[in-house]
């Protein structure tokens, strides 16, 4: 018997809203028994969310990694061409096109970039790549939202050390990052996704003896690098206090069965094998500077 | 007659442009023959911004370099932003102290009830 996932748009554009959105599908994907056709249905999307479809995109593959063939159905005319445009649900690979900086110059003026799909191992030629690819991500990202300067620093601060999570500890050789500005209330959203250990599992690795996915979280807030090394760790509680005190942004990160939510944990009724970051940044001239954050 | 140095210099623009974000990119910068070498020079000209987490690397690298090998490191034409960047990462190393908290962890009796929480945020 094939599943049917109805999607439901969220009901309002929070990064809350979005991860309760998310918290429905694998609710349904959790219980679900059977081992063939997963149809995604798009007919009450009207709306892209980006962290909500960047989800779904990790989703889909890992679905299609364990076998099932996915299937998306209902789709409007205006939400296909645009899932075309940010290459969704399979991502873009820059790393396999020649011209891949000629490919990201194409979303020069608009609110969103597509769904990268980077290369995430720690290689020479993967990393330099890597790199310059961010770098014109970040100048898409402050010439098409006019980030003012501290904020623009902030973004490519959060967005570098994010990746490099992704790269450090998640295992896999792929990680995702999607933007969109939404330029009517002034926000820019960035969704960075893995499908790797997850952090729970990372320190367990490296002789950590926890328990929970909130010790886990906790233990990242409190600095505890997942390496053997006390001068690392300063990633995510860096991130988190830059985004929800200097930003008054939100921060929040998704991995196990724990949600980290502007200071707040929650423990869901589903997993996400991996990690989740999504952030909103708020657009404005704030009084904020970048380095005072940094530890 | 003195010994004149031999100095490398790495010159971080031909291999990126303007930022560098993973911590991968400065271990794979050192992974070259170093044989010979008694300074090495990195040069930052037209690097905008580095993140932390390459800052501690750089700063790691130098520190071993000068333990496995002798040699020293110098960095040259950082911009005043990257300056600060490598003080206060360099400071935080030396300080080592920590006044961060956990997050408040929240309990709901329901699915509906968490449903309503992420609602609002």
């Amino acid at each position: 018997m094939p599943l049917t996932l109805e999607l439901n748009q969220p009901r309002i554009k929070s990064i809350g809203s979005q991860m309760n959105s998310l918290m429905g599908l694998l609710e349904k994907i959790e219980a679900y028994r059977g081992d063939s056709k997963v149809e995604f249905d798009f007919a009450n999307i009207t709306f892209v969310q980006p962290i909500f479809l960047s989800c779904i995109s990790a989703l889909i593959l890992r679905l299609r990694t364990q076998g099932f063939r996915v299937v998306l159905t209902n789709r409007s005319d205006n939400i296909a061409a645009h899932f075309r445009t940010i290459y969704f649900p399979n991502g873009l690979r820059l790393d396999q096109n020649k011209n891949w900086k000629g490919k990201l110059r194409r979303y020069r003026g608009k609110e969103y970039i597509p769904l990268i799909y980077f290369q995430a191992r720690p290689l020479e030629r993967e990393s330099f790549l890597r790199d310059n690819v961010l770098s014109m991500v970040y100048t898409l990202l402050r010439d098409n939202c006019s980030l003012p300067v501290n904020v623009y620093s902030a973004v490519i601060y959060l967005i570098s050390e994010m990746t490099d999570n992704i790269v450090d500890h998640s295992g896999q050789s792929r990680g995702w990052i999607s933007a969109n500005y939404n330029s009517r209330d002034k926000y820019l959203e960035i969704c960075l996704v893995d499908c790797g250990h997850g952090l729970l599992r990372t320190y367990l690795n490296n002789g950590v003896e926890i328990e929970t996915h909130t010790e886990a979280i906790n233990k990242a807030l409190l600095g505890l690098s997942t390496k053997a090394d006390k001068e690392r760790g300063f990633g995510i509680h860096t991130s988190n206090n830059m985004t929800v005190k200097g930003l008054k942004g939100v921060f929040a990160m998704f991995t196990g069965n724990s949600l980290l939510i502007n200071n707040k944990i929650v423990e869901l009724p589903v997993n996400w094998r991996g990690t989740i970051v999504a952030l909103r940044i708020p657009v404005k001239a704030w009084n904020f500077k970048v380095i005072e954050y940094v530890e | 007659m003195a010994n004149s140095k031999n100095i490398k210099t790495i010159i971080l623009s031909n291999y990126f442009d303007e930022n560098i974000s993973s911590r991968a990119s400065v271990v794979n910068l050192f992974k070259s023959n170093f044989d010979k070498v008694d300074q090495v020079q990195i040069d930052f000209a037209n690097i905008d911004f580095i993140s932390r987490s390459v800052a501690h690397q750089f700063l790691k690298e130098k520190k071993r370099l000068n333990k496995e090998f002798k040699i020293s490191m110098k960095f040259q034409n950082e911009n005043s932003s990257l300056d600060q960047l490598f003080s206060t990462v360099l400071q935080s190393i030396k300080n080592n102290s920590s006044t961060l908290v956990e997050a408040k962890s929240l309990k709901f009796s329901s699915t509906s009830d968490l449903s309503k929480f992420l609602l609002t945020v």
